[in-house]
């Protein structure tokens, strides 16, 4: 009976301990917005990782030279204007007046000091993949940089979106990877705690150069699990959730406290085809056919409740260069087994499709799916799913036939087909040597309206040579409070500086 | 006694290097954790040259000799996922799991243990029926499953409770309950059949030829015997809670090392995965080691016969 005792009061002494280091609550009286997501930022950092949830939340305190608006369109933030000297020079004029969170003024040294840093190799920031081809930043004068490009770099603006500005004293003084857990940058909000995996909590800057922000709080609270999320969402517990699973929707809508708003996202859903390996695809035939016995129309209705919005080629209209004239291959499976029975696949055709569960919104659902309607073109298809780590290390070298793919890339300009098609591009297994040499010929096009001419032609090749079932760009789905009025964005961004909660 | 603790540490010692060893290879067998960092966009000379950065090109012979040694050392290496070195990670989480690993386990107790005495002195009653339904339903319903429908009933349609992370004693109820469900069900029946037992043994027998206050037997005479083997269970049992909290804290949000652990593994964050398990390796072994140690003070016989 002692030990019974003991070990009770043991238990109790623990229980005390936990709660005295529990943390107190918050002031009231001050607008608060509480963001459920379901994973914490890897770092506060301003250029050393870079996923989309990092970005998320970095996005509110740090600002970079250049910003997209509502319609994706590239427009200058730190920036004051830009000039475009030569096929490998840039000037750009920055903002005066602006200042870090400790006083620090934003100038040329900023931009020259954070783009330093992240191209030097040493310093192993994931950031170096989207600004590499820059050669060197010269400073002009205080507010005047020159950035010199080692090869033409149509995208160079679109990619300084997500290189947030560092302020050079301060990280030299303290290191870099000191702003890791101490954030100082020239955005809207300042870190006021961080309390890893649990919460991450912004206060305002009241000298914001944009202007207050209505907000006084932004809490960035982590729920791993969906369903406690939108619990979370439905009692009030917090006010917004990105990725909201269709299948919520209608507890989010009927709960009177929160309703869900969607919009088309950048994050394009296509059945890769391999035709590296030996394979039935390898005929551009069959991948047409392939293309036209799918009735893509039926399942975004139905599989997808609606929730996804078609795409004619590899481009959707959030990207610079869509060709708006495309049209998408019809449903037509009279065509489809003819240009199969053409290939020699007459009497029928055995394909494995490989797939991603729980990666894509309703993958486990539309993949079974697309592979009925293929069984009615007398294509016979295996589905094998995968978890996405395993995936991820086969994808693009060791699927045969046919597989899922879905691809969110930051830049939206046309230039990211050379990504989706170049020939041994990461995570690419189709080869084409046309349009390979398509590529080569447009990529290094400067002149925007050749180049939107080139991409246009490109798109209609790339259609044509069927790398892909061009499938939909995935709707990016989240639950608002109704006390709330923001509207979500087609960069996956939170951005609430300009968000409002309702008096 | 000596000898025993001697042996008891070695076994301990194997036991860790062996976890160590599984979860090496395991993680290692699971995905790339490069290709779960890089932007989808970026090029194969730079994945590369980060695969060069981070150690992964080298020979698998070699991070594991590099491992071990930085193990010996305290020494995981730096997560991949945040910027910290992955040890400091796993020890910030200790209290939160500690914390909530108590708690249930004191739940557990005060639940279980009269539910079981009870059952024993009325067996075939309408209780004891009713404590054997529950201890079915308490070992088979899945934690994740019952962890929602708490949410749901106290969270969601009674509004008593918040749905999930750590800031008050509310937020402890529902993870404590959902984790405490199936030790509570383990318990009662344990204490339940070790309560009959005793209870059929030659000194109750006497004592209540005696006249004996029933309530009397049962508490003071018979529960002090029946309690050995709760005991050794209940230890173990605090080691299955400890690591095996993992579902539950990741639905209530809870952030403790069992959440780590499998966000750690999502992420493919090799040194984070590796120093969790070591920590709940040691934690457990520790916790058996201890039981086992005070089970051998107090009954020799154990000691005598574990060395044979």
């Amino acid at each position: 009976m002692k030990k019974f005792r003991c070990i009770a009061s043991m238990a109790f002494v623990f229980l005390l301990i936990g709660f005295f280091c529990l943390p107190a609550g918050m002031a009231r009286g001050e607008t608060k917005v509480i963001v459920g997501l379901n994973s914490d930022a890897r770092s506060l950092d301003p250029v050393l990782v870079m996923d989309a949830t990092t970005t998320r939340v970095l996005r509110h305190i740090y600002d970079a030279l250049f910003f997209r608006d509502r319609n994706m369109k590239v427009i200058p933030e730190l920036a004051e204007s830009y000039k475009f000297v030569d096929d490998l020079t840039w000037m750009i004029k920055l903002k005066k007046g602006i200042k870090f969170h400790n006083g620090e003024p934003f100038n040329a040294e900023s931009v020259k000091f954070t783009i330093d840093f992240v191209l030097d190799p040493t310093n192993k920031a994931f950031t170096r993949t989207l600004i590499d081809r820059i050669d060197r930043v010269e400073i002009i004068d205080d507010y005047t940089v020159k950035i010199v490009t080692k090869q033409a770099f149509p995208t160079l603006l679109e990619n300084l979106i997500e290189v947030f500005m560092a302020p050079p004293k301060f990280a030299k003084e303290k290191g870099m990877g000191y702003l890791s857990d101490h954030p100082v940058g020239t955005g809207a909000y300042k870190l006021e705690s961080w309390s890893k995996d649990r919460e991450i909590v912004f206060i305002k800057n009241e000298s914001y150069w944009k202007g207050v922000p209505q907000i006084d709080k932004v809490v960035f609270r982590i729920i791993p699990e969906v369903s406690p999320r939108v619990s979370a969402l439905v009692v009030g517990e917090v006010d917004l959730i990105p990725d909201v699973p269709p299948h919520l929707i209608n507890q989010i809508n009927n709960s009177k406290v929160a309703t869900v708003k969607g919009v088309p996202g950048r994050r394009i859903i296509f059945v890769g085809f391999d035709n590296i390996m030996e394979g039935p695809v390898k005929d551009v035939r069959v991948r047409q056919a392939l293309n036209y016995g799918v009735d893509i129309d039926e399942i975004i209705r139905t599989v997808m409740e609606g929730y996804a919005t078609r795409t004619p080629g590899p481009l959707t209209p959030i990207n610079k260069h869509f060709d708006p004239s495309l049209k998408p291959y019809p449903y037509d499976p009279e065509k489809a087994k003819k240009l199969l029975q053409e290939a020699g696949y007459g009497s029928g055709l055995n394909l494995t499709f490989h797939s991603p569960q729980g990666r894509y919104l309703k993958d486990k659902e539309f993949v079974p799916a697309i592979a009925a309607q293929l069984g009615k073109i007398g294509v016979n298809v295996k589905v094998v799913f995968y978890e996405w780590g395993t995936y991820l290390k086969s994808l693009g070298r060791k699927f045969n036939d046919i597989h899922i793919n879905g691809r969110s890339d930051r830049e939206l300009e046309g230039g990211i087909m050379y990504a989706w098609f170049k020939t041994g591009a990461q995570w690419v297994s189709f080869s084409d040597p046309e349009i390979d040499k398509e590529l080569e010929r447009t990529m290094p096009i400067i002149n925007p309206k050749e180049r939107t001419n080139a991409f246009k032609q490109l798109q209609a090749k790339i259609q044509q040579a069927a790398p892909w079932i061009f499938l939909w760009e995935q709707h990016d789905l989240y639950g608002v409070s109704n006390r709330l009025d923001w509207k979500p964005r087609a960069d996956e961004q939170l951005y609430l500086f300009d968000a409002k909660v309702k008096k | 006694m000596k000898r025993f603790v001697l042996k008891r540490f070695v076994e301990t010692v194997i036991v860790l290097y062996l976890a160590l060893t599984a979860v090496f290879v395991m993680v290692r067998l699971t995905g790339d954790p490069v290709l779960l960092m890089i932007p989808a966009d970026a090029t194969p000379e730079f994945i590369e040259q980060f695969r060069r950065e981070m150690g992964f090109n080298k020979p698998l012979i070699v991070q594991y000799g590099n491992f071990l040694l930085g193990a010996v050392h305290g020494d995981f290496g730096k997560s991949l996922r945040q910027q910290a070195g992955a040890i400091s990670l796993v020890i910030e989480r200790i209290p939160a799991s500690l914390l909530l690993t108590t708690t249930s386990v004191f739940i557990a107790l005060i639940a279980s243990i009269p539910i079981g005495i009870f059952s024993a002195s009325k067996r075939g009653s309408l209780m004891d029926k009713l404590g054997t339904v529950n201890a079915v339903f308490g070992q088979s319903i899945p934690n994740f499953w019952l962890g929602l429908m708490l949410i749901l009933v106290f969270s969601v349609f009674l509004r008593w409770l918040p749905t999930g992370g750590m800031g008050s004693w509310k937020h402890l109820v529902l993870p404590a309950l959902t984790l405490a469900a199936y030790s509570v069900a383990r318990i009662t029946r344990l204490t339940r059949s070790s309560m009959i037992e005793v209870l059929q043994m030659d000194y109750i027998q006497t004592a209540r030829a005696k006249g004996l206050k029933e309530l009397k037997i049962l508490w003071k005479h018979a529960l002090k015997n029946a309690l050995i083997p709760i005991i050794t269970i209940t230890g173990l049992q605090i080691g299955v809670i400890f690591g095996g909290a993992v579902i539950t804290e990741t639905i209530f949000s809870w952030p403790g090392l069992g959440r780590l652990l499998v966000q750690s593994i999502y992420f493919r964050d090799f040194p984070t995965v590796q120093a969790s398990v070591f920590i709940i390796a040691v934690m457990v072994c520790f916790i058996n080691l201890t039981v086992d140690l005070l089970y051998a003070l107090v009954n020799p016989e154990i000691r005598e016969k574990s060395m044979v």
